[in-house]
């Protein structure tokens, strides 16, 4: 069968190509063809005693880090720290007795709800005073209530 | 020595007590025509021979897995491909620079008379070949020295006919434009 590239081919598309003769001109070391099976074979044994071992030992390579991976991720989630608020005071060794109660005071309101902190109670469950009894109350406290009647 | 067919190689090579003797017949009758192709790729006779050992390594293990739909030649040259090219390649990453330099390593061989008996224009033709890709050069190297068919190269690499004609006839005309260029003589 005619292949698209025979000898002609070759001779119209590349002339000095086809002029040069095709010849194997390596150098073979002598008797290496002798002595090539016998060390293949060496290594063969070799191959075959060492691979159990080697198999073993791969498949460890690949196991140990997914297995360490798994154990640090489960490690993480259970073990995380308990969130804490940036804008708390931690060092109270300055504050005076009022400061430290008013700060035990606002931890305290930071554990509560919006709905359970005291002004949205007392906003929402205040009983409503008549006039009487709110002039009373500012009689009480002397407050300076002229702003308040401007206001009305 | 006769060589044996490949069913009465690998049904020497199936049976535990004449395993052995089997993969040194294997070795006896293959491993000429296998240097060949790996002396061309690599040119250096101590990687040449490295190659080649890796190649009957791979065979031994993959042999009982070889299936006999092809010849037993092209799955062992298709090892020998394999084995070329990542040798090739494992090369340019070690020496991580550019492909004149790594042509400049496979072409000192070819200066030495210890490991070259061709003449002038002989040395010519190897310095230009180890100039090609080294997919490009294993094509050329089937085609144009070992004279294979197509078919038989398109399962020895795994590229289909067409690409393999493309990739031939272009290696041929870089070939002779390197020829015809080289100041060497």
């Amino acid at each position: 069968m005619k292949t698209q590239f025979d000898n002609d081919d070759l001779e119209r598309l590349a002339p000095n190509l086809a002029g040069i003769p095709k010849q194997d001109p390596f150098r073979v070391e002598e008797g290496f063809f002798e002595r090539f099976p016998h060390q293949v074979q060496a290594l063969v044994a070799n191959e075959k005693r060492s691979i159990w071992p080697s198999v073993w030992l791969l498949r460890a390579a690949f196991a140990l880090p997914v297995v360490g991976l798994l154990i640090g991720a489960l490690w993480f989630f259970q073990a995380s720290p308990p969130t804490t608020d940036p804008n708390q005071v931690t060092n109270t060794e300055s504050l005076s007795n009022e400061e430290m109660y008013l700060l035990e005071a606002d931890e305290l309101l930071a554990d509560l709800a919006p709905e359970e902190l005291p002004e949205h109670a007392a906003a929402s469950e205040a009983p409503a005073l008549d006039a009487d009894e709110l002039v009373a109350y500012y009689e009480l406290t002397s407050a300076d209530i002229t702003d308040l009647i401007e206001n009305l | 020595m006769s060589e044996l067919s490949d069913q009465e190689l690998l049904a020497l090579f199936r049976k535990e007590e004449t395993r052995h003797y089997a993969f040194n017949l294997m070795v006896r009758q293959y491993q000429q025509r296998l240097y060949s192709f790996v002396r061309r790729m690599v040119t250096d006779p101590d990687e040449t021979k490295d190659v080649l050992q890796n190649v009957f390594i791979k065979a031994w293990n993959g042999l009982d897995r070889f299936r006999e739909d092809a010849q037993l030649y092209s799955w062992l040259y298709r090892i020998a491909h394999n084995e070329s090219i990542s040798h090739v390649k494992r090369m340019r990453r070690g020496l991580f620079v550019s492909q004149d330099a790594v042509i400049e390593r496979l072409t000192t061989t070819l200066d030495s008379s210890e490991h070259f008996s061709g003449d002038a224009i002989q040395r010519k033709l190897q310095r230009a070949v180890m100039k090609l890709p080294e997919k490009q050069r294993a094509v050329f190297t089937m085609k144009y020295f070992e004279q294979m068919k197509y078919e038989e190269m398109s399962n020895v690499t795994g590229t289909s006919v067409g690409a393999l004609k493309s990739s031939f006839h272009i290696a041929v005309k870089k070939i002779e434009q390197w020829v015809v260029a080289d100041p060497t003589i």
